[in-house]
């Protein structure tokens, strides 16, 4: 159980921070014998992967985009 | 101050923010022709609130509170238009304190992710959200939505980073058990 709280911690800040290579391999280690741990591992990188998906490339509005935005915002 | 504030120039606005609050909407909602909606939303909230603005902040950072609030409204509306069952994620055997477990085979997950990416989910999850105690859902908002580093919460809520973790954890556990009530039993 003790282990868990460690194993848990890793998996939350996993998501955010590099872990270390002995931490990753402490982890898998836990994960394969722990069903709870794999479960939870799962269920944050769920919540991650909902709100946390930013994209390398940057996405920008094009010149008539940004035209049509003025247009409208000075129409109000 | 009021005839500066008068004085807004609306091209100056798109030219200058709406690139930053296009990328930044576009990547939470990963539609394109929402994200513009949403900017456009925006500048017209903006618009509307002007006179109350009390630039306190810069009119940066107010555009992003307004994109953010607006998001997050639009994730809350997606849980209403919820219909696809997902009962094939949890497992009946498991008692209602196990975590959700993956039961899908390899070539499956895939799909699977790309089910759980959805905006229905996200929408379940603000509601959840919602819920926590008001320290953590500013803390979990700011990490996962924001996406603010670690330190600089840990220096807005003058919290210890072991203090910081132990409040994502509860809070993502507390989210589990919300969605297991309000999505996974439906």
């Amino acid at each position: 159980m003790r282990y868990c709280k460690k194993a848990v911690h890793l998996i939350d800040r996993k998501d955010f921070e590099k872990l270390t290579t002995w931490e990753k391999f402490n982890l898998r280690l836990h994960n394969a014998v722990c069903k709870r741990c794999r479960g939870y591992n799962r269920f944050s990188h769920v919540l991650k992967s909902l709100f946390g998906k930013i994209s390398e490339q940057e996405k920008c509005l094009s010149c008539e985009e940004k035209e049509e935005l003025k247009k409208k915002l000075s129409s109000k | 101050m009021a005839q500066e504030k008068a004085d807004i120039d609306l091209n100056s606005w798109v030219d200058e923010y709406s690139d930053m609050l296009f990328n930044f909407a576009a990547n939470r909602v990963n539609d394109r022709d929402l994200a513009k909606d949403l900017v456009q939303d925006t500048f017209f909230s903006a618009l509307k609130a002007w006179e109350r603005f009390e630039q306190k902040s810069t009119v940066k950072t107010w555009l992003f509170s307004i994109l953010k609030r607006k998001i997050i409204d639009h994730w809350r509306q997606q849980q209403s238009r919820k219909t696809k069952p997902i009962s094939q994620f949890t497992t009946n055997d498991e008692d209602e304190n196990n975590w959700i477990e993956a039961t899908t085979p390899n070539s499956e997950v895939n799909e699977t992710e790309a089910f759980f990416e959805n905006n229905e989910l996200r929408g379940a999850l603000m509601t959840c959200i919602d819920l926590l105690p008001e320290k953590s859902k500013g803390i979990f908002i700011d990490k996962f939505i924001d996406h603010k580093d670690s330190e600089e919460i840990c220096n807005e809520y003058e919290i210890t980073s072991s203090n910081f973790w132990v409040i994502i954890h509860r809070a993502k556990v507390q989210l589990k058990g919300c969605l297991d009530k309000k999505w996974f039993d439906q």
